[in-house]
């Protein structure tokens, strides 16, 4: 059995492609994970997070009502919803750059207008360090995860990461 | 064991600290709101004499939003007072601690008189983190939604 050096997965000995993800497994250039933290990076799936239940509203939620739904339940973002499938997220930022002092005037209007479209989304069985490298790149801090048929199925902020790298520090590192 | 270290050596500035973005405390919201959106900042300090004496988040925006509450008051009474702060020889670990229990999304920098020299985001600590782990991070397949391929047979 041999371990991808990209995903973690196992592997049968002698194998060119990594079953899991797809990447070539004969990348000796690839240093090996030499602390529990980069371990648990590679090896520990977003379920381990325990993804929240995501809050989701319909398209045509009136913007107000949003507002109210995420300081009542004390949420920093709304993934918006069409049937199932998530369309977009509403979060604090868009509040702040397209609500604004507005917000008594743009109540009425649907959350669709102000939501980001088209969000990034992972599947619970990606590893963390994915969940790492896409808040990074897009300044994220929620993720919204997705079942195999691109429902959505629950959701974890930059916080449920960092918590899980402390308790693995507080483990002995 | 390595990247352990590092947290307990690192001090904050290494986490990407952003500018500080200061107002006075009697700055009307309406007018913080609007500077916020201009210069996409998610926060503000609010400085008194250079030192910092409050913060007001997009979360305090949103509350008000939310309440549909007038935005024409002074900074000082929507603002949360005394927010806890790093110092520029905290260590990167603590930043951490602090963010993932206490639910902090930043954390300002003080210097020794209570003056902001940065702020820590949640953000910072991610690049933090892909720096720290490049070998891990950066080199993952591009697309997370991989196909898994039955293994023939099997």
């Amino acid at each position: 059995m041999i371990f991808c050096p990209y995903c973690g997965g196992e592997n049968i000995e002698g194998d060119d492609d990594c079953a899991q993800c797809g990447q070539p497994l004969d990348d000796t250039y690839l240093t090996p994970p030499n602390s529990e933290v980069e371990r648990s990076l590679l090896r520990d799936r977003i379920s381990v997070l325990a993804p929240k239940r995501p809050i989701a509203a319909a398209p045509m939620t009136p913007v107000g009502d949003v507002l109210r739904l995420m300081v009542e339940r004390r949420i920093g973002c709304v993934v918006v919803v069409d049937g199932n499938q998530p369309v977009g997220i509403f979060s604090e930022r868009d509040a702040l750059r397209k609500i604004n002092v507005a917000a008594a005037d743009l109540a009425a209007r649907p959350v669709y207008e102000f939501m980001t479209p088209n969000p990034q989304t992972l599947v619970a069985d990606a590893k963390i360090a994915f969940a790492v490298q896409r808040m990074d790149l897009g300044e994220y801090r929620h993720l919204p995860i997705v079942g195999e048929g691109g429902e959505l199925v629950g959701i974890i902020s930059a916080r449920d990461i960092l918590r899980h790298l402390t308790d693995n520090l507080a483990r002995g590192g | 064991m390595d990247f352990q270290l590092n947290l307990n050596t690192e001090t904050v500035d290494q986490c990407y600290p952003t500018e500080p973005f200061c107002l006075a405390p009697t700055t009307i919201v309406a007018e913080a709101l609007r500077q916020m959106k201009e210069h996409n900042r998610g926060a503000v300090l609010v400085c008194h004499d250079q030192i910092v004496i409050g913060i007001f988040t997009e979360r305090d925006a949103l509350k008000m939003m939310a309440a549909g509450a007038t935005f024409d008051v002074p900074l000082q009474q929507f603002m949360t007072p005394d927010p806890i702060v790093l110092r520029a020889g905290d260590r990167v670990g603590k930043a951490i601690a602090m963010m993932a229990q206490g639910g902090y999304r930043r954390l300002p920098i003080v210097d020794d008189r209570g003056r902001p020299t940065g702020i820590i985001t949640v953000q910072g600590i991610m690049h933090y983190l892909v720096e720290h782990f490049p070998t891990v991070i950066y080199n993952l397949p591009p697309e997370p939604h991989h196909s898994i391929h039955e293994r023939e047979g099997a």
